[in-house]
């Protein structure tokens, strides 16, 4: 990827290419014009953005699915995941800390290496968090489908693309138009889908371990082998994109040098616990096939089997509760992504602008809603996650590398509170593991993704070719 | 005696005549802020804001520098735009925060006692607004507060001591009820109320059943005297920094 070139920016010590510096105060940002910017989300914020957005996925949406290609070996899936999550969640902290701003991933690796890595970054961030928004969507709409079956309904056509696409755009017009603060009922719901599954997989655990004395599905843990195990990571690591939200709202963030840390890591590190518990569950209570057939909704029926019908229900909604809620967060944070590519003059400054009326930023919500609406209309589940996951990686893996540079170049203002621990090999595994993780999936997800990399140099070509982000550059 | 004057500037609110007269013998602080939903970015609200603000944020300011008042300003864009108030009062040390409301005049205060008053700040605030001038000051109590609220008598003397001259307080006893009633029937009469933070935080008072109800009732400011125990709350800028 492209470097920024040395020494061209106008000092070495400003650590944005706009022309605004900024103080970092515990709870409120100071531009240089003295303007206060508050931050205003807290500890508990932060992880419910994380794990609110990622339990969506691991949880209610990808058991099935990861058991049917990998077998009871899903919950190794699963633990890679996490490892390198957990590799890329750290670098990311120790950046966090040092430029707590919107954008995340997208901001650190335009200023560490320049305007071009920084546009293909930033417009993977933007679409990444499209593909994710779609697929969180089309999960909605299996357990939506999954609801009115229950309850006796059952059309001749598949429900659930239907209801997807619907709730897709009341999603996106709520996030146009509402104004009402919603953190706390984000606070409220994730807290209420922790205590639920807490409970069930506790439960669950205790079951497979034999404790209430049923017998558990005889099966050996890899069946397919080492290679499907190494696939199903790839395709289940969409579970794991949510610390990336937290970063985009960096700049929201109180006491960014400590609450970024923790909230990233610490939601890495309680839905990767979550997912290998709930794989293990659903594998102990059904062979690894039929879990396959489930699809989508095979927690529903695992809850069912182990706990009866107020199971599966209880799951049913917090399937519904964590997949809208996921959505939701992806396609705020995806307009932050826009807003950060607006703000940088890589995307027209239209994209940033505010509504008068309303307050919010519509045309970058509308940049991240319409197209996820145009692709829950494609439909494909496992496609639409793989590609999520491919741009999310590319840019996991930049700003490992952002990191090392950073850290070699060490300018005036990069003075992060939280570092990475074993530096340069934590950052450099965690850029070559991102990186590895995109030869795992499927040939079509790759061609996605490399035409969307391939769209975002044109763009950069096309427009953004006289833009410098590397000021930062010494 | 310093206070926090929160401006919603792009509201269009803006500083009647009387709270600009009210406050000419005090340290102003205008806290301009703009309160945006939480889609959008403090920063992205700034971006587009910016100019229209500190326009009319400026245009706050004059009103007090024209009636005397030392002036400072701050601009603020926010999510929360009750942590927004209560973080500046506590950065800037703020002795009070006055909520606005359309006054003309600034000859009379009501001085409601509320659970948890601390009379010296009280009667420190009363005495910077009304004791080199000819502005009058009545105590206002009512039985059914809850509370550990104090006697009239004693807040007298306080506001006296403080430099008040006695000829100008009054002490009102109201026979029944609680004083949130009492500010709602009689508060229409004065040109302005000085109360202490009643509960724990100010957020409470400033947006809680007091202002709503003062707010309805269409009557002047509202002085709101704060209490030592904020600047220990739960949220404190001492970390990170």
């Amino acid at each position: 990827m492209a470097r920024a070139e040395g020494g061209s920016g106008p000092g070495p010590d400003q650590p944005v290419a706009a022309e605004t510096d900024y103080t970092d105060e515990a709870d409120v940002t100071v531009t240089e014009e003295g303007t206060q910017l508050e931050r205003s989300i807290g500890l508990a914020g932060a992880l419910s953005i994380g794990v609110g957005t990622m339990i969506g996925a691991g949880i209610f949406v990808f058991p099935g699915i990861a058991a049917g290609e990998a077998g009871p070996a899903a919950a190794a899936s699963f633990a890679i995941g996490a490892v390198v999550a957990l590799l890329v969640a750290l670098p990311t902290s120790e950046l966090a800390t040092a430029m707590p701003r919107s954008g995340g991933g997208y901001y650190f690796v335009s200023r560490a290496l320049g305007t071009l890595a920084g546009a293909v970054v930033g417009i993977g961030l933007w679409l990444g968090l499209v593909f994710a928004s779609a697929f969180y969507l089309l999960g909605f709409g299996s357990y939506a489908a999954e609801l009115l079956a229950s309850a006796g309904a059952v059309p001749r056509f598949d429900p659930g693309p239907p209801l997807a696409l619907a709730f897709g755009a009341v999603l996106t017009g709520v996030s146009v138009t509402g104004t009402e603060n919603t953190a706390k009922l984000q606070n409220v719901v994730v807290g209420l889908l922790l205590g639920i599954l807490v409970l069930f997989l506790s439960y669950g655990g205790l079951d497979a371990l034999g404790v209430f004395g049923r017998e558990t599905a005889p099966e050996t843990f890899a069946p397919f082998g080492l290679a499907p195990i190494l696939t199903t990571s790839a395709l289940v690591f969409t579970s794991y994109l949510g610390f990336a939200q937290v970063a985009t709202v960096a700049g929201e963030i109180k006491k960014p040098r400590r609450n970024l840390p923790l909230g990233m890591v610490g939601s890495v590190l309680a839905v990767g616990f979550l997912y290998v518990v709930a794989v293990l569950v659903a594998t102990s209570a059904f062979p690894s096939a039929e879990l396959g057939a489930f699809g989508e909704t095979a927690m529903v029926n695992v809850a069912r089997a182990l706990v009866g019908p107020v199971g599966a229900y209880a799951i049913l909604v917090a399937g519904l509760l964590a997949t809208v809620s996921s959505a939701n967060a992806s396609i705020l944070s995806s307009s932050r992504a826009v807003y950060a590519l607006s703000r940088d003059a890589l995307l027209p400054s239209r994209a940033g602008r505010v509504n008068l009326r309303y307050g919010t930023p519509h045309v970058a919500l509308g940049m991240a809603g319409v197209p996820v609406l145009a692709l829950v209309a494609l439909g494909r589940v496992e496609v639409l996650a793989e590609v999520a996951s491919f741009l999310h990686l590319v840019m996991y893996g930049l700003v490992c590398v952002a990191l090392v540079v950073l850290r070699r170049r060490d300018p005036d203002w990069y003075d992060p509170d939280f570092r990475v621990p074993g530096h340069p090999v934590v950052p450099l595994v965690g850029a070559a593991a991102s990186f590895a993780m995109l030869l795992f999936m499927q040939p079509l997800s790759q061609a996605v993704g490399v035409a969307l990399m391939l769209a975002a140099v044109a763009w950069y070509g096309y427009y953004a070719r006289d833009v410098d982000l590397s000021g930062v550059s010494a | 005696m310093r206070v926090l004057v929160p401006v919603r500037v792009l509201r269009g609110e803006s500083v009647p005549p009387g709270v600009a007269e009210l406050l000419a013998p005090t340290d102003v602080v205008v806290l301009g802020y703009h309160v945006l939903p939480e889609q959008t970015p403090p920063e992205q609200g700034r971006d587009q804001f910016e100019e229209r603000a500190t326009a009319a944020l400026e245009d706050a300011a004059d009103a007090f520098r024209e009636a005397g008042a030392s002036v400072e300003t701050v601009l603020a864009f926010t999510n929360d735009g009750d942590a927004t108030v209560d973080r500046t009062a506590a950065e800037r040390d703020a002795d009070a925060v006055v909520h606005l409301n359309p006054a003309t005049d600034a000859d009379d205060l009501l001085v409601p006692l509320v659970a948890g008053t601390d009379l010296d700040r009280l009667s420190g605030v009363v005495a910077a607004l009304a004791a080199d001038r000819d502005v009058s000051v009545t105590t206002l109590t009512a039985p059914e507060t809850p509370g550990d609220v104090p006697s009239a008598s004693d807040a007298a003397g306080a506001i006296r001591d403080a430099g008040v001259p006695a000829g100008r307080i009054t002490t009102l006893e109201r026979e029944t009820g609680g004083v949130v009633d009492a500010v709602a029937d009689i508060g229409r009469e004065y040109d302005a109320v000085v109360v202490s933070e009643p509960t724990p935080t100010l957020r409470e008072f400033l947006f809680g059943e007091l202002e709503d109800r003062i707010a309805a009732e269409g009557l002047g400011p509202v002085v709101v005297v704060r209490s030592p125990s904020d600047e220990s709350g739960d949220d404190a800028p001492d970390e990170g920094a």
